[in-house]
């Protein structure tokens, strides 16, 4: 994870853009309270914007 | 069978791939005895006019090599993609974007600026940038215009075959040309190289070890006889095409993945950390730290060939 | 004016336009030389580790 993340980095990927967590399928609280966290977190930095191949800068 | 027409192009290119189809020696004159070259600006006079005045899939073969990062290119590419029965996508830059590629963790602006006004043996006093239309006392001159981003050929137009390689082999172009030859080129959209990775190519003993550091490549001299990723080198072999032969590893150096990704991986950057995560001992988060810290520049050596044809295909730039 | 176009100029690396004009003599009253090619490398080394670079900067030119 800290070597893909320093590279997105270097693609200018954001780093609150990544999470890696283990969650069991018992952790029913655990698991939403995270997808909540990041979904603001990610809000926060806004679109990504995703160049497909563009041309013009 | 009738002379075929055979046309050759570069586009952001090095002229590498041209050198190379030369380096097949005397066989260039079985190539001459089996096609008539009508476009090859390295060696021939023939002019973009000729290539417009000729009808549609007059060209039997083309050999298009380079990336598309300007309008000029991207034209050329649709030329002759309308004049060319088969069109085949020739080394790296074409296939998956190649060193020039490496210009996509930059941008156009940043690029003009460097090259026309900051480098130091510049001079420029007025700090002029290129124009794409530029008036002068005689008329009006024209440039085309650069795209921020480099592109691959199949990315502007569809291509029948892709032989990767910076440059492809000389082994590899006599497959081309034999088959050719012979009519037998392979499934349209087939990769003309191996399919399995080079690790498969390699004969260095891979003895399976852990490894617990990463060298760049001048702190250490392998041996030549181990597997360089398993001594600590960054080796791109693991998420690497074979069909080249092992060259670079052969003169002890790694593999930087010039021959794109192989089968079924379809990013490059991805399956070698993933390579790299499966051999490295870590006991704790300063050694993984540490190992980050020990891998110099991963977008640029992960993606040193494959930016455009990798999943990210660039860097992202606030605004876009 | 009338303009000529040698376009790509050939048998050497790189790209390359002349765009000869003439004056109604039909002498040449000025030539440009424009390089319609730009790659960057200039710009993109930069950031690269420097034992890397000679693997990188033959690729300016393969002939």
């Amino acid at each position: 994870m800290p070597l893909l993340k320093k590279m997105l980095a270097q693609f200018g990927v954001e780093d609150k853009r990544v999470r890696l967590e283990w969650v069991s399928a018992s952790e029913g609280e655990r698991f939403a309270s995270i997808v909540n966290d990041m979904t603001e977190e990610v809000r926060a930095l806004g679109p990504f914007s995703r160049n497909d191949g563009g041309k013009h800068g | 069978m009738a002379k075929l027409k055979l046309a050759l192009y570069w586009a952001a290119a090095c002229g590498g791939c041209d050198v190379a189809v030369l380096d097949i020696n005397e066989k260039i004159l079985d190539v001459a005895n089996l096609a008539d070259i009508v476009f090859w600006p390295i060696a021939l006079d023939f002019k973009y006019h000729h290539v417009e005045a000729m009808p549609d899939k007059s060209i039997d073969v083309c050999l298009f090599n380079g990336a598309i990062r300007s309008s000029e290119q991207e034209h050329i590419a649709k030329m002759l993609r309308a004049k060319s029965k088969v069109l085949v996508s020739f080394g790296s830059c074409a296939c998956f974007g190649g060193i020039p590629a490496l210009a996509n963790l930059t941008t156009r602006a940043e690029i003009m600026q460097r090259a026309y006004i900051e480098a130091p043996s510049n001079d420029n006093p007025n700090k002029t940038l290129p124009q794409t239309k530029v008036s002068v006392p005689e008329g009006e001159l024209t440039l085309p215009e650069l795209f921020d981003d480099v592109l691959t050929l199949a990315q502007v137009v569809p291509v029948e075959y892709f032989v990767p390689g910076c440059p492809p082999t000389v082994d590899l172009i006599l497959k081309v040309v034999n088959a050719l030859a012979t009519n037998s080129l392979p499934p349209v959209g087939a990769i003309i190289a191996s399919e399995k990775s080079l690790c498969d190519e390699c004969d260095r003993k891979k003895e399976k070890k852990m490894i617990s550091k990463i060298y760049r490549t001048h702190e250490i001299i392998p041996d030549a006889e181990r597997c360089l990723l398993e001594q600590g080198l960054l080796c791109m072999g693991p998420a690497t095409r074979g069909g080249c032969g092992a060259l670079c590893v052969k003169v002890n150096i790694p593999c930087r993945g010039c021959f794109g990704p192989p089968p079924g991986v379809k990013d490059q950057g991805a399956k070698l950390i993933s390579s790299i995560a499966s051999i490295y001992e870590t006991k704790d988060e300063k050694d993984i730290a540490r190992m980050v810290d020990e891998v110099a520049d991963p977008a640029g050596t992960f993606y040193r060939f494959g930016m455009s044809n990798s999943m990210l295909k660039r860097k992202r730039v606030q605004g876009k | 004016m009338k303009k000529v176009s040698i376009d790509p100029i050939t048998r050497l690396e790189g790209h390359g336009k002349i765009e000869i004009f003439l004056n109604d003599a039909g002498d040449v009253a000025n030539a440009y030389l424009q390089i319609p090619e730009l790659r960057g490398f200039e710009k993109f080394c930069e950031g690269r580790p420097v034992e890397e670079l000679p693997r990188i900067v033959p690729r300016i030119c393969g002939v």
